[in-house]
C-alpha cells in the first residue's frame, strides 16, 4: 500500500472505524485513540499490506485493539450496562434504533462485534471470520443468537410501552 | 482407597464416595454398611449431599434456541424464528422466501415476530465522523492557501529588489536579454563558431528566427535594438521587442517629466526577467504587475521599471563605461 493509498484509506474508513470503536467503547476519546492506534499500526506495515485488503486489515487491527482495551479495563462497563432498566423508555421517546442500540450494548462482545460488522459494514461471514479470527460457523451462530436476543429485547420493550 | 483398609472416622468419607458411585466391592460394601450401623451419630446423608441431577433432560425450547438455520429444515411453528433470521441474513433462496411469505399469510399471528426481526438491523449514525483525519495522513502536508500566496508575493518582491545586486552591471542585463556579447578588449580568433554564446530568447507564442553569427563579426558589445539593427543585420530581433511597455506608456502619459530612461529606445531593450512570476502575481492580485530591466542604448544607463496596479516606480543610473 502506497502513501497515497494509505491516505485514501484514511478518507474512506476512518469514520467507519471510529463509529465501530465508539459503539464498542462508548467513549469518544478512547475510540479516537483506537482509530489512531489502528492507523499507526497499519502505517508501520503499509508496505506489506495489499491496498485491496486495507479495509479488512484496518477493522481486524481495530477489533484486536478494542479487545485489548476491554481486557485492560476489566469489563467493568458490562456490569454498568446490565443495570439499565427498560422502564426508562417512555411512549414519547420510543425509537426502535434507540432501543436496538441499548440491546446491542447488552450483547456479549463477540456477538456485538459480528452484528456491527455485518450491519454497519455489510461484511460476509467469511470476512467477519477473518477479522475476528473465528470460523464461519461461529460467526453464523453468533449472528443468529444476536438477532434473537435483539428481537427479544425489542419485544420486551414493546410490552413495557 | 486401598482394598481391605479398615474404615474409621478419619477415612469413612472416601468409602462413602465410592459407595455412592457404586465402586465398593462386596467385602468393602459390607464393611462400610456395618460401620454406618455402628455409627448412627455421623449422619453422613446430611454431610454429603447427593450430586444426582434432578433431571438430565434440557428444556426443549432451550435446545431449540441453540439451533441455527439449515437449508434442509422444514418451515413450521418451531422453526419459524430461524427462517425469519435467515431471511434477514439473506440466506434464503427465492423459493424459500416464497414459502415463508405463504406461511406468514397462513399464520398471521407470526407477523409481529417477523416485523421485529426486520427491525433488528442496526444502522450506523453517519453524522458521527472521526475528527482528526488530517493528522492520520502521511507524506502530504497541508499548506494553507494564504501561506502559499504570501510566499509567492514575497518571492516576487525579493526578486525585484535583489535583481540589481545579483547581476553585475557589465553582464547581467545582457545575458538576461539572451543576446550574444563580447567585451571590447576581447579579440576573437574569427575562425571558430562559438554557438554557445548565442542564446535565443524564449517566446512560446512567436517563433524566434535567429541567425548564427561568428563571434568575430560582432564588433561592439551593444544590445541590439531597432536603432542598431542596421549594423547588426545578422540578428533577427524578435518583434516582441517592439511591443509597447509600461515604461513607454508612462512616457506618453508624462511627456513633460519624461527622463532619458523613459525614452522609447530604452524601453525597446527592457525585458522582464521574472515574467512567469509577475504573471502569477498579477493573476492572483487581479491587477497588472510589470517588472522591466534593461539598458538605455543611447546613454548607456541601466535601470528598472516596476508597476503594481496603479503604482509605478522606475530607477536609472549611469553606466560606468559612459561615465568614463
Amino acid at each position: 500500500m502506497t502513501a497515497r493509498e494509505y491516505n485514501e484509506s484514511v478518507d474512506q474508513y476512518a469514520d467507519n472505524l471510529y463509529r465501530f470503536a465508539l459503539k464498542h467503547l462508548r467513549s469518544e476519546s478512547v475510540a479516537q485513540d483506537i482509530v489512531q492506534e489502528t492507523f499507526a499500526k497499519v502505517w508501520e506495515k503499509h508496505e506489506d499490506v495489499d491496498a485491496s485488503k486495507a479495509k479488512s486489515y484496518l477493522f481486524s487491527t481495530a477489533y484486536h485493539a478494542i479487545v485489548d482495551w476491554a481486557k485492560k479495563e476489566g469489563r467493568q462497563r458490562e456490569g454498568e450496562i446490565q443495570e439499565t432498566d427498560l422502564s426508562t423508555y417512555s411512549q414519547q421517546n420510543f425509537d426502535v434504533q434507540d432501543i436496538l442500540n441499548e440491546a446491542l450494548d447488552r450483547l456479549p462482545e463477540q456477538q456485538k462485534t459480528v452484528v456491527l460488522l455485518r450491519d454497519y459494514e455489510g461484511y460476509s461471514y467469511a470476512e467477519i471470520a477473518n477479522i475476528c479470527a473465528l470460523n464461519e460457523s461461529q460467526v453464523k451462530v453468533y449472528i443468529f443468537r444476536a438477532r434473537k436476543a435483539l428481537q427479544e429485547y425489542l419485544k420486551s420493550a414493546e410490552l413495557i410501552i | 482407597m486401598m482394598k481391605g483398609e479398615k474404615i474409621n472416622k478419619d477415612n469413612y468419607e472416601v468409602f462413602y464416595l465410592d459407595y455412592l458411585e457404586g465402586n465398593l466391592s462386596g467385602e468393602d460394601l459390607v464393611a462400610f454398611e456395618i460401620f454406618l450401623a455402628n455409627n448412627p451419630n455421623l449422619n453422613i446423608d446430611e454431610e454429603l449431599p447427593s450430586v444426582a441431577l434432578e433431571s438430565a433432560e434440557l428444556d426443549p425450547s432451550f435446545k431449540n434456541s441453540l439451533k441455527v438455520f439449515s437449508e434442509e429444515e422444514s418451515l413450521n411453528g418451531e422453526s419459524i424464528e430461524r427462517w425469519l433470521i435467515a431471511r434477514e441474513e439473506r440466506l434464503l433462496t427465492y423459493s424459500q422466501e416464497k414459502e415463508l411469505v405463504a406461511f406468514l399469510n397462513k399464520n398471521p399471528h407470526h407477523n409481529p415476530l417477523s416485523l421485529r426481526y426486520k427491525q433488528t438491523h442496526v444502522i450506523a449514525d453517519t453524522s458521527i465522523v472521526f475528527p482528526h483525519k488530517a493528522k492520520l495522513k502521511k507524506g502530504a502536508r497541508v499548506i494553507p492557501l494564504f501561506a502559499l500566496s504570501s510566499a509567492i508575493a514575497a518571492c516576487a518582491v525579493l526578486a525585484i529588489l535583489a535583481y540589481p545586486f545579483l547581476f553585475s552591471e557589465d553582464q547581467g542585463s545582457y545575458q538576461k536579454q539572451g543576446l550574444a556579447m563580447t567585451k571590447p578588449s576581447e579579440k576573437p580568433s574569427g575562425e571558430d563558431l562559438d554557438f554557445s554564446r548565442f542564446t535565443a530568447e524564449k517566446n512560446k507564442t512567436k517563433p524566434l528566427v535567429q541567425k548564427r553569427v561568428p563571434v568575430n563579426q560582432i564588433k561592439t558589445r551593444q544590445i541590439p535594438s531597432f536603432e542598431l539593427q542596421a549594423n547588426l543585420d545578422e540578428f533577427q530581433v524578435l518583434p516582441e521587442r517592439a511591443t509597447k511597455t509600461y515604461a513607454q506608456t508612462s512616457v506618453n502619459n508624462n511627456s513633460e517629466n519624461a527622463t532619458e530612461m523613459e525614452s522609447p529606445s530604452y524601453a525597446m531593450g527592457m525585458k522582464n526577467p521574472v515574467a512567469p512570476l509577475t504573471r502569477r502575481v498579477s493573476s492572483f492580485i487581479k491587477a497588472p504587475v510589470e517588472v522591466k530591466t534593461g539598458k538605455d542604448q543611447v546613454h548607456q544607463r541601466k535601470g528598472f521599471y516596476l508597476r503594481i496596479g496603479n503604482f509605478e516606480f522606475y530607477r536609472s543610473k549611469k553606466d560606468k563605461t559612459s561615465e568614463e
